[in-house]
């Protein structure tokens, strides 16, 4: 099957900067696929995504190739992909309505009229389980809840309906509760869409709940790109090891060892 | 049976706005002992947060009492309570909004020492020195800007001006949220070194329920300003009793395997 995203040797250093922020990367991304890039902070994941993205600083240096070749044509951002972000206040804009900010990838992009457009964002936030869709599409980003936000924010992201959805750190910044919901959504939501989907996250438990493939960066580098299953019962790398080891998840041994008397 | 260090009787705390204003904290009672951990979990919104900002006193409840460490908390003011204050040391998830952001390493731990007049100014570098090496961190970072730090790090600095008080409590709000992994267990087995070697009580509240787990004796489970469920906390994670508790270990991501034998990369 043609890759929808390729990237060769691909490399990315900021202005100012000496090293570079992700070297050596190769990897292919196939159409309809859940991949997810783990690191700890600094690993060069969001950067990663970033630079698929293009939203790269300006005057960032780049190395190798990045293509699309399921397009054959460079990405156009909200048409070919939608992103979300750790903080949905970076993807919506607090002035505008829901309604218009919704509507406007599917009006420009699926070249509907703004009627068809508005029941198309209707729909998706309905689907996004966001309460009371019609008058949801009147109000502004600050009348919702963190998670509501950040799923209004995902429904703006795939309106035009796009082939990659990217979600860098897209629920670390909410309960564990709410995290599991919209992970639980955005798993449904890609299968129906046949939507890619590129999920950078810290948590090597939340990539497993989701992804087809695990990409393990450090410092850098892509140290281990396996199908899920297999990097978690037998992983390659020492440092995929290492997170694995130092997981903490209710299975995770107590640290304590007695009560006090 | 010990006398609690810490027992909170019916406090409540309502917000103002949207006409009778907003309930943050409903009739909430729980005690802490001596060399206790207890931890407080809940989604956003559920009160952990606002519970741990009053029992602090950085916030006032409406009503219900506390006692600490033998006196009436709610009570004290002025100097006397400047003074116990030092007895309750807090921690926030982010350490570089909890320090001036231009201090060095030395002040932020120096402060309290100078504050509450805990050592001579003679001996201020060598207990700072002393407080780092108890969170394991070498004298030389005593000169660093606490923006140059890394995360983890300025985490254990946080610690390391916290026990400069000599605190019996510390309350930790989100503490080790915006840490790595790993790092965030290397922070969790040093709370539990610090509790064995001192005695101190925790009152660690969290969203998730995993690190709770990992250092709390008991857990207080949150909801909508109330505690819905408080047991030992091996107990509320096995057979959890309320609709939240039960929300709350199904949202933890598991990893199904624990094969992995641990090695240092």
């Amino acid at each position: 099957m043609t890759p929808l995203l390729r990237l060769d040797r691909y490399g990315v250093t900021y202005p100012g900067q000496a090293e570079p922020a992700v070297a050596g990367i190769s990897l292919a991304l196939r159409p309809g696929e859940k991949l997810a890039v783990i690191g700890e902070s600094g690993s060069g994941k969001s950067t990663l995504a970033l630079a698929i993205a293009g939203l790269l600083p300006p005057r960032s240096r780049t190395g190798g190739r990045l293509d699309w070749p399921a397009l054959g044509a460079p990405a156009r951002p909200g048409a070919d992909f939608g992103i979300v972000f750790q903080d949905p206040g970076a993807s919506l804009n607090p002035v505008l309505r829901i309604g218009e900010q919704v509507a406007e990838a599917a009006q420009r992009h699926l070249g509907l009229g703004w009627a068809g457009a508005g029941r198309h964002a209707a729909d998706l936030l309905a689907r996004l389980r966001i309460p009371e869709p019609e008058a949801a599409m009147r109000a502004y980003p600050h009348q919702f809840s963190g998670g509501q936000r950040q799923r209004i924010a995902i429904a703006a992201a795939i309106a035009a309906r796009p082939r990659l959805l990217i979600a860098d750190e897209a629920t670390s910044a909410l309960d564990m509760i709410v995290q599991a919901e919209i992970v639980a959504l955005l798993d449904r939501l890609v299968a129906d869409e046949g939507m890619a989907l590129l999920f950078v996250t810290h948590d090597i438990a939340l990539a497993a709940r989701l992804a087809d493939r695990i990409a393990v960066m450090h410092r850098a580098r892509l140290v281990e790109l396996a199908p899920t299953a297999d990097l978690l019962a037998s992983p390659s790398a020492d440092y995929t090891r290492h997170l694995l080891g130092t997981h903490i998840d209710l299975g995770a041994p107590p640290r304590l060892a007695a009560r006090p008397a | 049976m010990t006398a609690p260090l810490l027992e909170v009787r019916e406090v409540s705390k309502r917000y103002a706005g949207g006409g009778r204003g907003v309930v943050a904290l409903d009739a909430v009672s729980f005690a802490l002992a001596p060399g206790e951990t207890l931890g407080l979990v809940g989604p956003s919104g559920s009160g952990k947060s606002t519970l741990a900002r009053v029992v602090t006193r950085l916030l006032d409840p409406d009503g219900g009492g506390i006692r600490f460490a033998g006196a009436d908390w709610l009570a004290l003011r002025g100097r006397e309570l400047r003074r116990r204050r030092r007895l309750m040391q807090m921690v926030f998830q982010d350490p570089l909004g909890a320090f001036n952001p231009r201090a060095s390493v030395f002040s932020a731990i120096a402060d309290p020492l100078r504050i509450h007049a805990l050592a001579p100014r003679a001996r201020w570098r060598a207990e700072a020195a002393a407080l780092l090496a108890r969170v394991h961190l070498p004298p030389s970072l005593l000169e660093r800007g606490i923006h140059e730090i890394s995360g983890g790090q300025r985490q254990r600095v946080a610690l390391a001006r916290a026990l400069a008080c000599q605190p019996s409590l510390i309350v930790l709000d989100e503490a080790v949220s915006a840490l790595d992994m790993s790092i965030r267990g290397q922070i969790l087995d040093l709370l539990v070194e610090l509790q064995a070697e001192e005695g101190l009580s925790y009152l660690f509240v969290s969203h998730d329920l995993a690190v709770v787990k990992a250092v709390a004796h008991r857990i207080a489970v949150m909801e909508a300003g109330r505690i819905v469920e408080e047991g030992p906390a091996a107990a509320v994670i096995a057979t959890p009793q309320s609709a939240m508790a039960r929300a709350l270990v199904a949202a933890v991501p598991r990893l199904e395997h624990r094969t992995v034998p641990m090695r240092k990369p």
